[in-house]
């Protein structure tokens, strides 16, 4: 047999957007996945004998979020509200 | 190209030690887990104590997080639940992680062995992979015990990692050799790495995901009034606790999974010249891919949980185990190189 050589050249100008838009993909999946997506309601109003200032917080997660009411008392915190009554009605929505 | 066989034969020796180590902590996995029982009503009745010293005012000082003083959801029950005084110790279940953490140091010290003899990463074929595989699902759960006591599920651990052994020993066992050069790369120390921490993690969602079934139907037996066996379940989180638990560990096995998907495909691309070429093994990936996103889209949008879902993970889980056992034995691609079949 005579001694030869096979070579093969190969040209792909494409691959640098393809692991552009895979690495961009893998990001984005990450964010929807580790990102809680949450709605949060503060709602401040006088009581009947308008001596006191009520404050009612409530929270909405989008799917399941067990720190939800980490969320609530974060929030509560802020605002500086004492004695805080805390429930919950975990649901899904 | 040599292969530094001492150095095998001493990696397989390490192996076979590991093994009966690991066989001595399952027992006593075991051991703590018949015990099981008996302990959770005892403990139950010190958390109550401990709870009902914690609601008095008066001077005592309060030892745990703020936390535990708020009134709250189901969830914090259990998660704040540190050591309680006065609790029998689980003598049997502290030699088990003893022996866990032994058995994993000569597992561990086999697989850089084999890794030296051969003088590349040492995951190039189906024993490798099982084995070295088997090292992380031990590694995980030893550092998950830093964080939370599970050592109730060390026999759930320990007795599939000690079964994954004895298939890799027996039906899966290759000498050490060197790789077809198409495959010498750097990509096999990234992929292979991720997708066994991929593996490792959808193993244990698995396992998870299992034991959240057995509980729910135990629940919901006992809340129509029925009998319930299997009491060392009594120890074990509650049913919404391990379906949490599930979702999160798979949550984070996915993007992992994502990944090895992509720089498989990568590594395809540079040693085949494409990056998709319907391989059986990159196909099943896909599937198992596609399963698990089911899955999370199925939480995440449909607002699917429990049973439902659990379901689908089972399926997905099956589709992980079918592409590492199933298309290595029963079809010819390109990732046939574990000479098995």
């Amino acid at each position: 047999v005579q001694r030869f050589a096979g070579l093969s050249i190969r040209h792909d100008p494409t691959s640098g957007w393809a692991l552009l838009g895979s690495i961009l993909a893998m990001l984005g999946l990450s964010l929807s996945l580790f990102v809680p997506r949450r709605r949060v309601f503060v709602r401040v109003v006088r009581d009947d004998e308008g001596t006191r200032t009520v404050v009612d917080v409530g929270a909405l997660a989008r799917g399941e979020d067990s720190h939800l009411d980490d969320e609530v008392r974060r929030v509560l915190d802020a605002l500086g509200v004492d004695r805080p009554e805390l429930s919950s009605d975990r649901k899904a929505v | 190209m040599d292969v530094n066989e001492t150095l095998a034969g001493y990696s397989n020796l390490l192996l076979y030690s590991s093994m009966a180590v690991y066989a001595g902590a399952f027992l006593s996995f075991t051991m703590d887990l018949a015990g099981g029982t008996q302990r959770m009503a005892v403990e139950r009745e010190a958390r109550r104590l401990a709870e009902v010293r914690e609601a008095v005012p008066v001077g005592a000082a309060v030892s745990g997080g703020a936390s535990s003083t708020l009134p709250d959801g189901p969830t914090e029950s259990i998660e704040a639940a540190g050591p309680i005084p006065g609790l029998p110790r689980r003598k049997a279940a502290s030699i088990a992680v003893s022996l866990t953490v032994l058995a994993l140091l000569l597992h561990l010290a086999s697989v850089v062995l084999r890794g030296i003899s051969v003088d590349r990463a040492p995951w190039g074929n189906m024993f490798e992979f099982s084995t070295a595989g088997a090292s992380v699902v031990t590694l995980v759960f030893l550092l998950s015990l830093r964080w939370r006591d599970l050592r109730y599920l060390g026999t759930f651990v320990i007795g599939p990692v000690l079964l994954t052994l004895g298939l890799a020993v027996t039906v899966l066992y290759t000498a050490a050799a060197q790789l077809a050069p198409s495959l010498k790369s750097y990509w096999l120390a990234i992929h292979v790495t991720v997708a066994f921490i991929a593996t490792a993690l959808f193993t244990l969602a698995f396992s998870a995901t299992v034991l959240y079934l057995v509980q729910d139907w135990r629940e919901r037996r006992r809340a129509e009034g029925g009998t319930v066996g299997m009491s060392f379940m009594e120890a074990l989180p509650s049913s919404r606790e391990l379906d949490q638990a599930a979702y999160r560990v798979h949550a984070l096995g996915f993007p992992l999974w994502t990944f090895t998907l992509v720089a498989g495909a990568i590594w395809a691309e540079n040693a085949w010249g494409r990056y998709w070429g319907w391989d059986p093994k990159e196909v099943w990936t896909l599937v198992a891919w596609v399963v698990y996103a089911g899955y999370l889209h199925a939480r995440a949008t449909r607002g699917w949980e429990g049973r439902k879902a659990a379901w689908i993970a089972l399926v997905g889980y099956g589709c992980v185990l079918f592409n590492f056992l199933g298309v290595n034995i029963f079809f010819v691609g390109m990732h046939s190189y574990a000479g098995v079949g």
